[in-house]
């Protein structure tokens, strides 16, 4: 599973109240390339829940530098979104 | 490529986004539809034509004419058929080598630039061979000469002495009035008759054959409100998808719902809460390349022939899958763009518990998931649909 799916995921099992965010307990961490899309990432980024997805990659040994904040300009940064599609799609 | 008429066959229901369709993507113009079928004109290439989605089959417009009279006796059918769908020799002519000339572009396409070095060559030998072919005048019967003048640009095996072998093949259907008095073999096979003698070409009924030059099919289509006349363009239908290996729901319904979504903007999110085995998560992200998108099944068995079709496909970049339940769809309160889903409603594939049900809780669900102003497309059957709207 990509990082983007798991960014959406919730729990609905019953006495759960809080069933976001869920931890991941990877058996197997695979980098695949994908094709990088900026307009794509640019859009999706503002969607995120974005400490989520720092915790997650950080916990899969993969937070390949991620800020723990948004930049207020990250869109015209192209090393940054280079990053987030790593994290986002190729993980 | 020439401006040239086509006609798109469509499902019921289809024409509407075929319109729509080659009106966008092939700036066609003259665009007209019955039911069944979408005319238009446009100047389009092959791959632009192989392009569309919402159509059956492509095929090149031979003739267009209102209803032919009904008679009962098959003498006077075979008159009237030589007046009307025979008529004109030109017309004849004219369509065959426009669908010549296609078949030699997809040819081209097909090998690369060694063949298209041969087909300048051909489009020389046509120009000459007009020239040729008039003032020779070697006391053939006219008609066979233009047979010749038409075949030129086509077959390069014949040298102008030899005349060309033309086989072709009826495929005749009909409806209303027509289809009481005749069968559609028996249109075909009269059919067929009145093109040997006027056209000298030979009916074939089985496979094209390697002897024959030039090798064509055409189709008449006979109702009560039109006669048409078309070549098929492609071998396949353009509903045909090479890039899906297993089918669940007809493609272009598919490529239809996802059109209606509207995943127009980049970095859209969308789910198909019951995928099945993707067939409209992977039409929808062969179009529209900049989303990304999830299926949740609850059946594993469907999941795992829709991982080999998006594998197939070559869309795991963007296409995830999961196995879940519709009635608790893993995701938080508006978090999708678009809900695309093609509800099980018991005409090909049921489910355990009645889908009536079910369904309000589904659709509730699906409501829950999406974000303000997202979209929801479902399929539905016209009794759920009412359903649905109480």
């Amino acid at each position: 599973m990509k990082l983007i799916t798991h960014n959406m995921l919730t729990s609905h099992v019953k006495g759960v109240t809080k069933g976001y965010p869920l931890l991941i307990k990877a058996t197997e961490v695979q980098v695949s390339e994908v094709e990088f899309n900026p307009e794509f990432l640019s859009r999706m980024i503002p969607k995120l829940e974005w400490g989520v997805l720092v915790q997650a990659a950080d916990s899969l040994g993969h937070l390949n530098d991620l800020p723990n904040e948004l930049a207020p300009e990250h869109e015209k940064d192209e090393e940054f979104l280079r990053r987030v599609h790593r994290v986002l799609l190729e993980v | 490529m020439k401006e040239l008429r086509y006609f798109c066959t469509a499902g019921k229901g289809m024409e509407q986004f075929l319109v729509q369709e080659v009106i966008s993507k092939l700036s066609a113009c003259d665009v007209e539809h019955i039911p069944g079928k979408v005319f238009f004109t446009t100047s389009a290439g092959l791959e632009r034509l192989r392009g569309l989605k919402s159509a059956e089959r492509l095929f090149l417009l031979l003739k267009k004419l209102p209803p032919l009279p009904a008679p009962w006796d098959s003498g006077k059918m075979t008159r009237v058929i030589q007046e009307k769908i025979i008529g004109e020799l030109g017309d004849w002519q004219q369509g065959l080598s426009a669908w010549l000339s296609l078949q030699q572009a997809a040819k081209e396409s097909r090998l690369g630039p060694a063949a298209s070095r041969r087909s300048r060559k051909r489009k020389r030998d046509e120009e000459t061979g007009k020239e040729e072919e008039e003032e020779e005048g070697d006391g053939s019967s006219p008609a066979k000469k233009q047979d010749l003048q038409v075949l030129d640009s086509a077959a390069d095996v014949i040298s102008s002495s030899k005349q060309p072998l033309v086989s072709f093949r009826v495929c005749c259907r009909c409806s209303g009035i027509l289809a009481r008095k005749f069968s559609p073999q028996e249109l075909g096979r009269i059919i067929g008759m009145a093109i040997h003698k006027r056209l000298g070409w030979k009916a074939d009924l089985r496979e094209p054959d390697l002897e024959f030059d030039v090798s064509f099919q055409v189709n008449v289509h006979l109702s009560d409100a039109h006669c048409i006349l078309g070549f098929p363009v492609f071998r396949l239908p353009l509903a045909h998808r090479p890039y899906i290996r297993t089918t669940g729901l007809r493609s272009t319904t598919a490529w239809a719902m996802a059109s209606l979504a509207a995943i127009k903007q980049d970095g859209c999110f969308v789910l198909d809460p019951m995928c099945g085995v993707g067939t409209i998560l992977i039409e929808a992200a062969k179009e529209w390349q900049n989303a990304f998108f999830l299926g949740i099944d609850i059946n594993e068995s469907q999941l795992k022939k829709a991982r080999e079709n998006i594998q197939f496909s070559d869309l795991t970049s963007r296409i995830e899958l999961m196995k879940a339940s519709v009635t608790e769809i893993p995701l938080p309160a508006a978090s999708v763009d678009a809900v695309i889903c093609d509800i099980p409603f018991g005409r090909k594939f049921g489910c355990k518990t009645d889908v009536r049900i079910m369904l309000p809780a589904i659709v509730k669900e699906m409501e829950r998931v999406l974000r303000v102003g997202g979209t929801l497309v479902l399929l539905l059957s016209p009794q759920l649909s009412a359903f649905l709207g109480k």
